[in-house]
């Protein structure tokens, strides 16, 4: 019974904290739409390092992930105070990069002849191409070329498919966020996902097991 | 369930609730099918790869660069914690 009591004063406080924080960056919101630069600074604080480490994972390039990142908050400056909490003020923050990301990619001739992925692999394949990648992914990861090649992979993919790709598998985030950053259904997005991770599983397995 | 509806449910559902119909089928599907098994552990460690991979930090310098092009007086790391409270 006194666990019990304990648990639920504990969790009281963890939902009012996060309830303070919540109102607190609504605040900060507010003024800096007012023009408050101090307001605006810290959101900048609290947001510098998720949005750089954002567009270098679809960028794949530090230079361009540093010119999204002052594209973004040059944007945010000028429509914070459009922003009316519809939505997680992340989800809007990384509507805004990736557009950035976008507008700062070429689309290439490549992009458009994108092989489908929808398909499953032929019958009568090399048992080969089913093999187990027999290192666990942290010994996998200390392998140089390995990461050269899941760069060079990644890079492969259509911008469309690896903004989805990066914000569901690696970001996290659940398939009906990543349908509103990018204004995507949500089986637009899972079908971009299948063909992302199948062309990049099958990317990797050329290298792991040849 | 056939290895191409195993194929298509895989590629797209790697987190999906194991509890639900079509997951069952699959889990049936898998035990005795060693290619969708090996399929399906390639897929995972791709994105358990992908996930773990470090990216660069934000170096000091493009922070200051970020406050220049905003035009930002205070350094955006600098702001301590006790003048947040303040705002």
């Amino acid at each position: 019974m006194l666990i019990i009591f304990a648990y639920l004063i504990f969790k009281s406080i963890v939902v009012s904290k996060q309830l303070n924080i919540e109102d607190n960056e609504l605040g900060l919101i507010q003024k800096a739409g007012m023009g408050d630069e101090r307001a605006f600074t810290e959101l900048v604080r609290r947001y510098e390092d998720m949005i750089y480490s954002f567009s270098y994972k679809v960028c794949r390039n530090k230079e361009k992930a540093e010119q999204t990142l002052q594209d973004t908050f040059i944007n945010v400056y000028k429509n914070i105070s459009s922003f009316r909490g519809d939505s997680k003020f992340s989800t809007w923050l990384y509507s805004i990069v990736t557009n950035n990301c976008m507008m700062k990619h070429r689309k290439r001739k490549l992009d458009d002849l994108w092989i489908s992925y929808d398909e499953p692999p032929a019958e009568g394949m090399e048992p080969s191409e089913f093999a187990a990648w027999d290192p666990s992914p942290a010994e996998l990861l200390m392998d140089k070329e390995l990461q050269e090649k899941m760069d060079a992979a990644i890079l492969k993919l259509p911008q469309d498919y690896r903004v989805v790709f990066v914000l569901r598998d690696i970001e996290g985030r659940s398939a009906e966020e990543t349908a509103k950053i990018l204004k995507l259904s949500v089986p637009a997005v899972k079908s971009r996902l299948r063909r992302a991770r199948v062309f990049l599983r099958d990317e990797l397995n050329k290298y792991l097991t040849h | 369930m056939t290895c191409k509806k195993t194929y298509r449910y895989i590629c797209e559902n790697l987190d999906a609730n194991l509890n639900s119909p079509t997951c069952i089928e699959i889990k049936k599907h898998l035990d005795h099918c060693p290619n969708c098994t090996a399929y399906l552990e390639t897929l995972k460690k791709t994105v358990l790869l992908y996930k773990n991979q470090k990216s660069p930090k934000l170096g000091k310098s493009a922070r200051k660069n970020l406050v220049l092009s905003l035009n930002l007086e205070i350094p955006s790391k600098s702001l301590k914690k006790s003048n947040i409270s303040s705002l």
